[in-house]
């Protein structure tokens, strides 16, 4: 286990340097920053000399390489817009982003279990199908039109929760659902789809020729099978969640690492940019690393290989 | 094996009275099951052979309340130790299971769920219909492993089943099944997916155990091999029907019906002569197309008008035998033992 932990991570890091190569060229192609950065009628000749002051006009490979040495050691220059080390910035943001991805992760886990074994135990039946029909629209509405309905409802005509911001718990429940409508789309079909081709396994017979209730065969010996290809799902909801739910945090100002990359793109803000797609990058490894630690122990199959 | 036929049967354990299955389709319903009446005895051993598709399974299954939702079952009687199993509600019928009544399976590899330990799911049906605490429980099922063989049984119970071999795991499912020391234990082809050396192993195990747990067993095979090693009395099935009925004695010293006799001759024999091993032709009919009269008629050899026509009792011929055929008294003279 701990060999095969050793190797995951050694894996990741040719991966993380791909995506430093990717993020640098990104921003590199994105446009010239020293022009939101002077006043409108600054000449060429002072863009020249901040460029020159920026080491923006050495050669590529200079400045990716150089970018990769200040990365290795956290520093990932200045925010433009703030004057403050940027990497700082980012990091201030994630409590926020973390607390809204978790809140909307566990609210999705808890309703797509349930609804997806009940679909399954009751396929085909009036049950199922709402339940079939309400995730296909779940997954099919953008997130961003999902949370406008819901301001629209719960904050403008209902008036019972806040349109926006953040601060107490009311503010986390709009975006939180919002996010977590989409996460248990995704979920359910899987569940069911999973646990109506495990009852039929023979191990399911198995455990019904014990004499077995029927919910301790599908909330033990079914449930548990259904669950790996579920981990996966869950693992790759986790970075779009926590980095990648852009628009649900604009759409209700929710400071999280997401409102902020979109604030930092809108201002080419390029360090903050980078950060935060690299943050997002690691997340997103790191919750690919959780995956594969959570099958192991899930399945005992996987340990050996 | 000689001594078998003059002891007296003894106790009926199991009655199996008229018991029929049917499939409901989109434009019919199919009989997988037709009319399947049969005793199991207290400690004794009944095989049931036939080829695929003969509703051997779906009788063992039909016992058990395993079919499938799409299948309903029917039965004038299915009496386990004076229990009528058809008027049971589902909830008392389950804990028949695993209790009085267990099952074990064709597969194996597949019959035992891959992500509980060994130890988990031998103590789950141990704790299931048993007054016992964790430890009791496990301290059973490390005896229960002893008694099928298992080479350390203690750490065996913290394995999973991918850790061990087919033959170790279909000794697993034993242990599982006989945990609660069911007076009936039904064994669906138990050695079938296994190697021919194992299979033997399994066979001796499930005989040994079953004098030690006084546990009478329904043996459900496709192999006459099998049961001419092991069972007492030899239920023959075609097409969902009961084709002959013996003691395993009388029926290889003299098999009545053409269909037993096919099988016969389609087994392997150490001083077979001929080159060509004898099959019978054809198969077994699907159940959407069943032949009029006698469904062995088309692949029948000695079939006549009269077999086409009506379809044969299944009548008892000889004390102790019954058989489905009408001409058996013509046919039946030669004898087909193996020893």
């Amino acid at each position: 286990m701990a060999r095969y932990l050793v190797k995951r991570v050694l894996q990741m890091i040719p991966v993380l340097l791909i995506i430093t190569l990717v993020v640098f060229l990104l921003v590199n192609v994105a446009g010239d920053p020293t022009v939101n950065m002077l006043p409108l009628d600054a000449t060429e000749a002072d863009r020249q000399a901040l460029r020159e002051a920026l080491g923006l006009n050495r050669p590529l490979y200079v400045q990716y390489l150089d970018f990769l040495g200040d990365a290795v050691t956290g520093n990932f220059g200045e925010s433009y817009r703030y004057n403050q080390p940027a990497v700082e910035l980012a990091l201030q943001r994630i409590p926020a982003s973390v607390q809204l991805a978790g809140t909307a992760l566990l609210l999705a886990i808890v309703l797509a279990i349930p609804l997806g074994i009940l679909s399954a135990m009751f396929a085909n039946s009036p049950l199922d199908l709402a339940v079939s029909g309400i995730s296909v629209l779940g997954r099919a509405m953008p997130n961003f039109w999902v949370g406008i309905l819901l301001i629209l409802l719960f904050a403008v005509e209902l008036n019972v929760l806040p349109v926006s911001g953040s601060g107490t718990p009311a503010h986390l429940v709009l975006p939180a659902v919002t996010l977590a409508i989409q996460a248990a789309s995704q979920i359910i079909p899987l569940i069911r789809s999973n646990m109506l081709a495990i009852m039929h396994e023979d191990y399911i017979r198995t455990a019904r020729s014990k004499g077995l209730r029927e919910a301790g065969v599908v909330c033990i010996h079914a449930f548990k099978n259904a669950l790996v290809p579920v981990v996966t799902v869950v693992a790759l909801e986790i970075p779009s969640l926590i980095g990648g739910s852009l628009i649900t945090e604009t759409v209700f100002a929710w400071p999280g690492l997401g409102q902020f990359l979109i604030q930092a793109i809108n201002n080419q803000d390029m360090s903050v940019v980078q950060v935060c797609i690299l943050l997002i990058a690691v997340i997103t490894l790191v919750a690919n690393l959780l995956a594969d630690i959570v099958y192991c122990l899930i399945d005992p199959r996987i340990r050996y290989s | 094996m000689e001594m078998q036929q003059q002891t007296q049967r003894k106790e009926v354990l199991l009655e199996v009275d008229h018991l029929n299955t049917y499939i409901k389709t989109e434009d019919r319903v199919l009989q997988p099951v037709r009319d399947v009446s049969f005793q199991v005895r207290k400690g004794e051993l009944l095989g049931i052979v036939g080829e695929s598709g003969c509703g051997k399974s779906m009788t063992s299954l039909s016992i058990m309340g395993l079919t499938p939702k799409n299948i309903t079952v029917q039965a004038n009687h299915l009496l386990l130790g004076g229990k009528e199993l058809t008027k049971l509600s589902r909830r008392e019928l389950r804990e028949m299971r695993g209790k009085e009544m267990a099952m074990i399976f064709q597969e194996p590899l597949t019959s035992l769920n891959p992500l509980f330990t060994i130890g988990y799911q031998l103590t789950e049906t141990i704790r299931l219909h048993n007054q016992v605490t964790k430890k009791q429980a496990w301290e059973r099922a490390v005896e229960m492993l002893k008694h099928v063989e298992i080479p350390r049984p203690e750490h065996v119970m913290k394995e999973y089943p991918n850790a061990l071999s087919g033959g170790m795991r279909q000794r697993v499912m034993i242990a599982i099944a006989l945990a609660n020391r069911p007076s009936l234990l039904i064994a669906d082809e138990p050695t079938t997916a296994l190697d021919v050396t194992i299979q033997a192993q399994i066979l001796y195990l499930m005989k040994q155990l079953m004098k030690q747990y006084d546990t009478a067993i329904m043996l459900i095979t496709h192999d006459l091999g099998v049961v001419a090693e092991v069972a007492d009395y030899v239920l023959v099935m075609y097409a969902g029907q009961v084709v002959e009925e013996a003691s395993v004695y009388d029926l290889f010293r003299r098999p009545l019906h053409p269909y037993t006799r096919g099988l016969m001759n389609s087994t392997i024999k150490v001083h077979q002569s001929e080159e060509k091993l004898d099959t019978i032709e054809g198969t077994v009919p699907s159940l959407a197309d069943m032949p009029a009269g006698c469904r062995f008629n088309p692949r029948c050899p000695f079939a006549t008008a009269a077999c086409r026509d009506k379809e044969p009792p299944l009548a008892e011929v000889l004390p102790g035998r019954k058989v489905r055929c009408i001409r058996w008294n013509e046919l039946g003279g030669e004898g087909h033992g193996e020893q």
